[in-house]
């Protein structure tokens, strides 16, 4: 993982927003007296680096925005959510310079980080993250509103790639997992703890699920891993932690290869000094492959990573500038097949392969697959080294082999 | 993991945790702002409390066990900056004294002592000065070694071959009972922290140290193979200057990891990876940790006017792995995977030195462990299943 590409801005800028597959990143600006618009969204090439004003408006429509809360696209257009009224933005995305409004009745939550709106597409709807207890912000086409969630103090949201339904974390251990109109269909509790006094609650900062696989973050810096039934798998505790809600963990995984980001952020001064790991997640939990980390990207408010593209893209407020970066993964999901066999005395046997993924100081199982007596291709991940493992039997007729590939 | 805790009107220092032999238990000694020095059982309970200020006439901020029935207590923060041995089993009563020539906070620094019950040394380190202590239970010693030239030591402890760890500006040093040098250790991890050594601590066959410069923001955690020297692991556990305490649990390779400003205890299984948390507490503090020590399945810490004291389970299984080819041990690799019903996973991934070592594993579990030695063509490998 390497930095390709500081784009600078002139102003603060702290959402970005990304199709998959797609070139390029839109990127929002923070405030609303800054140059040249009310409202600037501009795009950066996940390419080339190139940085262009895409959308802004500063006529009549132009949005009175004190503080963007969150931003996303939702199929044809961005949809921004406002932390200081109750209204949300809407701009098509193809037409690029129209802003609209829409009352919803609720006032989004400032995050530190993104995750404040999610659109699932299934439901042709936004869910975002409200300021009071219990509310959650709709909108569906151009209408916004509001809707009644029962007991939760919405910090993060994300659409669930496996249904119509979001998953929301919340300030007090809790995660539910909501319909479009707010109904519950289940609470997951992150762990008690043992605590002098009151148990003390933690805020979910970021939620991102692949596989089947729940990864929750929060502000302690802790990473819970659920499977596909909510049952806790894993706990991880990847960062410092501070006793104050500003310092902690997000997470951003690509939802059909689990390979994804976490970032790690300074407690006491949000401009300083993020760390960013290349992950991978997978049903058997999480595996750092790779770290970045300099002082010219401090203070990531939002990330991003497109596999496909191979690139990764973080935007934020560091000591220097305003920014977004892109950098390389270097780190392909592309897959090619693998051909393999087990031999006894010159004739093809069935037994078990087991597939690692050898990172030089890390490794992962990747696959565990039993073949019959003949030649079998296996596809694996290109740009890889590999130890393959075959047994066969079992007890005291066990035999074992290994080799090691490229792909 | 449980928990105990205790709060008191005034403002503990640094302690030590030990077995306490005429308590047949694990307990903490810590010096207070009162004068006294304080033995605290796990559950928190006050076994004893003496009398104690040292030779220059301040209280004890700093106290290290030297062996289970001596300890050293140190004064740090004001005055003339003494060292006094102190016996437990019959109350406390200076046995040496030891005065450090010039003002220091390296007396104050957490790990800046490692000590072995075995042997009853303790190294001191000054952090303002290119010097050591050897202190036993009847004399305090000052080293100037040719080894550190003018740097400074800013952390140590203690080795499971009995020779001590210490860790500098630009280096670690691996050095016997004596203040010999063994081994000069000077990589530069993939970060660019680039600074001393600190916060260095032992589990099992790693070492686990803190890398910045003092007023950088980048702090790294490296997790090294000791004594192969290779970098397992680099975790950014910390991020800023409000730097991390650690402590571990030196014979079942369990961790104790805590952030500085509190909030976040974690029991960690290093073989498996600084980021692995096998349980975690959180912890509300108004004050930063001071300092965590373990003893036994105890691990002691305070935060300025409270002690907290975890339990935790000491559960690994303890196996022997060795790489043997050509009639000799060979260095090589060794990845363990749990072969777990819910699917394979690899629970560790680490360098094996040219010897017998103890990799510690989870009980109840069937294990495939996968060696490989050897370089390019000659790469070799082995596999073995076994259940614990």
């Amino acid at each position: 993982m390497k930095p390709l590409f500081y784009v600078n801005f002139p102003e603060d800028v702290k959402y970005g927003a990304h199709v998959q597959g797609e070139e390029w990143v839109y990127i929002i600006g923070q405030t609303s007296s800054s140059f040249p618009n009310s409202c600037t969204i501009y795009r950066v090439s996940l390419l080339t680096g190139n940085r262009e004003v895409y959308s802004g408006d500063s006529g009549a429509n132009a949005p009175s925005v004190n503080t963007i809360g969150a931003f996303t696209i939702a199929g044809s257009n961005f949809v921004i959510t406002d932390t200081s009224n109750s209204r949300q933005y809407y701009v098509n995305k193809s037409a690029g310079a129209s802003f609209n409004t829409a009352n919803g009745g609720a006032t989004a939550y400032n995050l530190q980080r993104g995750q404040g709106n999610a659109y699932n597409s299934g439901a042709s709807t936004v869910l975002s993250v409200a300021n009071s207890s219990n509310t959650l912000l709709k909108f569906t086409g151009t209408t916004a509103s509001s809707i009644t969630v029962s007991s939760i103090q919405s910090r993060a949201i994300i659409a669930d790639p496996d249904s119509n339904y979001w998953i929301v974390g919340g300030t007090a251990s809790n995660v539910l997992v909501v319909d479009a109109s707010g109904n519950v269909i289940t609470t997951i509790t992150l762990p008690d703890t043992p605590n002098p006094g009151t148990a003390q609650s933690q805020e979910v900062s970021s939620l991102a699920k692949t596989q089947g696989q729940l990864f929750v973050s929060t502000i302690n810096g802790s990473i819970y891993h659920y499977d596909d039934t909510y049952t806790l798998k894993n706990t991880y505790f990847p960062v410092y932690s501070g006793n104050s809600p500003q310092g902690g963990q997000a997470l951003a995984l690509d939802e059909a290869t689990g390979v994804g980001l976490s970032i790690n952020w300074d407690p006491r001064d949000g401009t300083k000094n993020n760390i960013v790991n290349l992950v991978q997640a997978s049903a058997s939990g999480l595996q750092v492959m790779d770290t970045f980390a300099s002082t010219a990207i401090g203070g990531i408010s939002d990330f991003g990573l497109d596999v496909t593209l191979g690139r990764a893209w973080l935007v934020g407020l560091s000591e220097e500038f305003k920014f977004a970066c892109v950098l390389d993964l270097e780190y392909s999901v592309d897959e090619t097949n693998i051909d393999t066999a087990i031999r006894e005395g010159g004739t093809y046997v069935p037994g078990r392969i087991l597939r690692i993924r050898d990172f030089g100081k890390s490794s992962m199982v990747v696959r565990d697959t039993q073949i019959d007596d003949d030649i079998t291709p296996l596809p694996e991940r290109r740009d890889g080294s590999y130890f393959e493992i075959a047994l066969t039997g079992s007890g005291p007729t066990r035999k074992f082999d290994w080799r090691r590939f490229y792909c | 993991m449980t928990l105990a805790f205790i709060d008191k009107s005034n403002d503990f220092g640094f302690g030590a945790s030990g077995l306490i032999p005429w308590i047949n238990s694990h307990a903490l000694m810590i010096g207070d702002t009162d004068n006294k020095l304080y033995i605290y059982a796990p559950d928190n309970s006050q076994i004893a409390s003496y009398d104690f200020i040292m030779p220059d006439g301040q209280f004890v901020n700093r106290v290290a066990l030297l062996t289970s029935a001596s300890a050293v207590g140190f004064q740090a923060h004001t005055g003339t900056r003494a060292m006094s041995v102190v016996e437990l089993s019959s109350g406390f009563c200076t046995l040496a004294t030891g005065v450090v020539p010039k003002p220091t906070r390296g007396l104050a620094q957490y790990q800046s002592t490692a000590a072995s019950l075995a042997s009853g040394i303790t190294f001191v380190s000054d952090i303002t000065e290119n010097v050591i202590y050897k202190l036993t239970p009847t004399s305090i010693t000052q080293l100037t070694p040719e080894w550190l030239g003018q740097d400074l030591i800013w952390g140590m402890d203690l080795l499971p071959n009995g020779n001590f760890i210490m860790g500098s500006s630009t280096s670690l040093y691996e050095v016997d009972g004596d203040g010999n040098l063994i081994k000069q250790w000077s990589q530069v991890p993939i970060s660019d922290t680039r600074g001393t050594f600190n916060n260095i601590v032992v589990c099992g066959d790693y070492v686990l140290c803190r890398n910045g410069a003092t007023n950088q923001d980048s702090y790294i955690t490296l997790r090294i193979h000791w004594p192969t020297g290779k970098i397992v692991e680099e975790a950014y556990l910390g991020a800023s200057n409000n730097f991390n305490v650690l402590t571990t649990h030196g014979a079942s390779g369990i961790s104790a990891i805590s952030g500085r400003l509190g909030a976040v205890f974690s029991e960690s299984e290093p073989a498996r990876g600084l980021t692995y948390s096998r349980d975690t507490a959180f912890i509300d503090l108004s004050n930063p940790i001071d300092f965590l020590t373990m003893s036994g399945n105890r691990v002691f810490l305070t935060s300025s006017f409270t002690i907290f004291c975890f339990s935790i389970t000491s559960d690994l299984v303890p196996t022997t792995v060795a790489i043997y080819d050509d009639g000799e041990y060979q260095e090589g690799r060794l990845i363990r995977i749990i072969d777990d019903p819910a699917g394979p996973y690899v629970y560790c991934d680490t360098p094996i030195g040219a010897a017998p070592e103890i990799v510690y594993a989870p009980p109840g579990k069937d294990i495939i462990d996968f060696v490989v030695y050897g370089k390019g063509v000659n790469e070799k490998g082995e596999v073995s299943c076994f259940s614990t």
